[in-house]
């Protein structure tokens, strides 16, 4: 536990010398996962994914080398391969004049402490607890689960430019899963606990474990007797746990300098009005009005200074999040997207905390103002498009009639095309929620934050008539 | 590093704490890839890899713990973690360790990883696909050659090895016409020797022709009931919810929708399933399980009658059902007698479905979610690409109402399926 905070560099032997445009980085991953199945451990694991790696850099094209052990002889080994691959491609003649911003921030990571220290025995018996006032909530569950996930990333990152960078991220959450039996089959209520920390740090009070077992107990039995929605376009108010997903999965991914590059259709829209001028987004690196946001970021991969994005402004495209290499192509700056899930990967544009910016409506007048849709509280999991289409499973809402709710929905899913559907945001709240358990998929894997308030807009839902 | 001089240490370590029973998997590979991004080949990398996966049983509590170090240091956090975990278990007759002492041994003919060649198969492919799918833009296709070894080992004297080696790769891609641009979609594939042409790799330019018409697609708002088509990817992807149903995991919670279905149909009798860990015409195999089963070829589907539930030890322990030597793994699915084209042709109105965009399934199946890279079926022929259009139905029932399977099918190197006409 103690190690996280310290430089990787104080468990490494010996530390070459490099110079050049050139990225040499240590990085550790590790991981606990528990899982109890009807009160029983079904699984109870703990794994550990370090290395080293290096990613030599010409012309825009990339040498990359990694190795498991932590020695002077890999890091060595890693420094020459990187080379020699970048040799191989530079011999194909496809490399380009490129110059590049330099990667020579120098940002120091914040230990990371325990609030307090949980015994492995200590931690499956508060689970079991946890489980056994989940069995007294009523004879509707026939079955459930409490998993446990905490993961760590600790990273060292050094360039030949003289950059050189630690990281340290820890996040932990737990879930807690209800079934049962339903007029239309069986059906499911997830609930989640958890952000930045350990297990310790963020395991519920007493008072938060029992709200929001009620909350879950309550949405089980309304999903039991859940409707359909009606597929079709439809006025929905989406939470502000939903706006988080929205941000990523509908505008995130599409302002993606790469999946610009690759055809995203955002390329056609900077500087033009994409939205409601209701709308601002921003993918913020570490702070969002003087607080830490879920997965702060304060330097990259690449070791370049992390400062928030501004995408979109009061509706108007404005930005695109990049690497060094696409700052230079689309001539914005490179504000730190740049990461690698695990040793042996290579840094990609990814997000960090993406968020739209909150309004001045309430949830309670926006819920008022529909006279017929949904009202949509919480979401698994989501994809973007190239086109901008989006779409998110739903896996508890509401009707909406005459501006009340009505009947709990049984599972679902929305999606809408990004630039026609942000047009169509006529109300947002003055509320911000940040969902931070989430992990984005693209090539590999990465933790991410996401937030927002409610909005009032328009999007396709699926169901049945 | 010698993969039995770490098992055999592992073993002689937590023996020495006190774990009579115990099972470790130890496993090395290096992998170097190549990776084209839109024309130009940008990124050459070599990995190396490792890992040491160690799990004893002891008075009914089981831990496990994994890493891919094999340094003192390492071996020490190992062994402290798993002696910690083990002590804070929980008790549970079920849990095991596989009483056998097979030993085998399974290693493929080693290829060497000519990466020049492959990068110049990488940048003919590029140039090709440009010149005869000029409105298909290649996002990226990372090439990837892999050689594995892996041993088992258990305190029952079990031990299995396999080696192999092959080629892993993906193209993602867009239709892209002037400025209308089609949703991506993507298709991957293994082999056992590097390919002589990527395009022709199963089933590849078949998409390709068809994204090419894909940025003219035009949004369908109708609700669409009756005759779909599904691509092979999709029919894997919405596979993937029924083979859960057969897993130990959903019967030990008991959430299966096939807890009391075993010898009865659950399926079309038009669908057979089957898993054949050792086919030749696969270019992976999976001689073993993760817990040292050696896996037998058998049908999981037969008839559309659910042949046999998907159960590891501890399934065989808690539910008292036998262990399962055929798995989840290089599956089959059989073909049918009309080609996609005849199949086609018998629909009136329906759709053809390549990619699926959709929540997860709910717990009883049903599904909603958005039916990418699209095509109308009017009059027996694909008439126009749809874009935004929404589906829903209930997976169990997709493969009930299976109408025609087609005699095509994609081998996409670790299993082979056909194209479904079904109905939702």
């Amino acid at each position: 536990m103690s190690n996280y905070g310290r430089q990787l560099s104080e468990e490494f032997s010996k530390f070459p010398e490099i110079s050049g445009d050139l990225e040499f980085r240590l990085h550790r991953n590790r991981q606990k996962n528990i899982q109890l199945v009807n009160g029983q451990l079904m699984s109870n694991q703990k794994s550990e994914s370090s290395g080293l790696s290096s990613r030599a850099i010409d012309q825009g094209l990339y040498g990359f080398a990694a190795q498991p052990e932590w020695s002077f002889a890999n890091a060595e080994k890693v420094l020459k391969q990187a080379q020699e691959n970048l040799n191989i491609l530079k011999s194909t003649g496809q490399g380009t004049p490129f110059r590049l911003p330099p990667s020579s921030a120098v940002v120091q990571a914040t230990p990371l402490t325990k609030s307090k220290e949980f015994t492995e025995t200590e931690l499956i018996e508060k689970l079991k607890s946890f489980d056994q006032k989940i069995l007294a909530l009523g004879p509707e569950i026939k079955s459930r689960r409490v998993m446990v996930r905490e993961q760590s990333f600790e990273k060292e990152v050094w360039t030949g430019l003289g950059g050189h960078g630690q990281f340290n991220y820890v996040r932990a959450h737990i879930y807690f899963v209800l079934t049962a039996e339903g007029k239309n089959g069986p059906v499911e209520v997830m609930k989640i606990f958890g952000g930045r920390g350990f297990v310790e740090d963020i395991f519920p009070t007493e008072e938060k474990m029992e709200s929001t077992l009620q909350e879950a107990y309550k949405n089980l039995k309304e999903k039991m007797e859940g409707v359909y929605s009606k597929p079709g376009k439809h006025t929905v108010i989406l939470d502000p746990k939903m706006a988080g997903i929205l941000a990523h999965e509908a505008i995130g991914h599409t302002t993606e300098a790469d999946l610009v590059k690759g055809g995203s259709v955002a390329g056609r829209y900077l500087g033009k009005e994409v939205a409601s001028p209701l709308v601002s987004l921003v993918d913020f690196a570490h702070s969002y009005e003087g607080k830490e946001c879920p997965v702060p970021v304060y330097f990259d991969d690449e070791c370049m200074e992390a400062s928030d994005t501004v995408i979109i402004k009061d509706g108007m495209l404005l930005n695109f999040m990049n690497s060094r290499e696409t700052a230079v192509e689309f001539d914005q700056p490179a504000t730190g997207h740049a990461r690698a899930w695990a040793y042996n990967d290579e840094p990609l544009i990814r997000m960090r905390n993406t968020a739209i910016l909150p309004g001045e409506s309430t949830l309670e007048e926006m819920i008022a103002s529909v006279d017929e849709g949904y009202y949509l509280m919480d979401h698994s999991n989501g994809q973007a498009d190239s086109t901008s289409e989006f779409m998110f499973g739903v896996t508890m809402g509401y009707e909406i009639k005459n501006g009340k709710l009505g009947k709990a929905l049984l599972d679902t899913t929305i999606s809408g095309v990004a630039f026609d559907m942000l047009k169509t945001v006529s109300m947002v709240s003055k509320d911000m929620s940040w969902v931070d358990s989430g992990t984005c998929g693209k090539k590999q894997p990465m933790y991410v934050g996401m937030g927002g308030p409610a909005m009032k807009c328009q999007v396709t839902l699926g169901g049945r008539s | 590093m010698n993969l039995n001089d770490v098992a055999n240490e592992a073993l002689s370590l937590v023996k020495n704490e006190g774990f009579e029973n115990a099972q470790v998997r130890v496993s090395k590979n290096e992998v170097q890839e190549l990776e084209l991004n839109e024309t130009k080949v940008n990124l050459c990398r070599t990995n190396g890899g490792f890992s040491v996966s160690i799990k004893v049983v002891k008075d009914h509590k089981q831990f496990e713990v994994s890493g891919n170090n094999w340094t003192d240091a390492s071996k020490k956090i190992l062994i402290e973690d798993l002696k910690k975990g083990w002590e804070a278990s929980s008790e549970d007759e079920a849990y095991g360790i596989l009483e056998s002492s097979d030993k085998k041994s399974f290693q493929d003919t080693s290829k060497p990883m000519e990466m020049e060649k492959a990068l110049g198969k990488i940048m003919e492919f590029s140039q090709t696909t440009s010149a005869k799918y000029p409105k298909v833009k290649i996002r990226n296709l990372p090439l990837k050659g892999i050689q594995e070894e892996t041993l088992f080992k258990n305190s029952h004297g079990m031990e299995l090895s396999q080696k192999e080696s092959y080629w892993s790769y993906f193209t993602m891609f867009s239709g892209q016409d002037g400025d209308k641009v089609s949703s991506f979609n993507y298709v991957g594939f293994q082999t056992q020797n590097l390919p002589e042409d990527l395009l022709n790799s199963p089933g590849l330019e078949h998409v390709l022709c068809l994204a090419e018409r894909e940025p003219h697609a035009e949004a369908h708002t109708e609700e669409i009931k009756g005759d779909v088509v599904l691509s092979p990817y999709l029919v894997q992807d919405f596979l993937g919810f029924v083979l859960g149903q057969m897993s130990t995991g959903a019967l030990v919670q008991g959430t299966s929708l096939f807890k009391d279905k075993l010898g009865q149909r659950v399926m079309s009798d038009k669908i057979s399933l089957t898993s054949h860990p050792m086919a030749e015409e696969f270019a992976t195999k999976a001689p073993f399980s993760s817990e040292g089963v050696l896996l037998e070829e058998g049908d999981l589907i037969r008839n559309g009658e659910l042949k046999r539930f998907l159960i590891n030890l501890y399934g065989s322990n808690k539910l008292d059902l036998p262990l399962s030597k055929v798995l989840a793994t290089h599956l089959k699915m059989n073909r049918g007698e009309k080609t996609l084209d005849e199949m086609i042709q018998g629909i009136n109105k329906g759709l053809l479905v390549m990619r699926f965009s959709g929540g997860s399934p709910s717990a009883n199946g049903d599904f909603s979610g958005v039916a990418k890279n699209s095509f109308l079926i009017e009059n027996g022929k694909i008439s126009r690409p749809v874009k935004e259009v929404m589906i829903a139905g209930n997976i169990l029932d997709l493969f009930k109402n299976v109408v025609d399977l087609s005699r095509e099918a994609v081998n996409d190197g670790s299993s082979e399926t056909p194209w479904i006409h079904t109905k939702i």
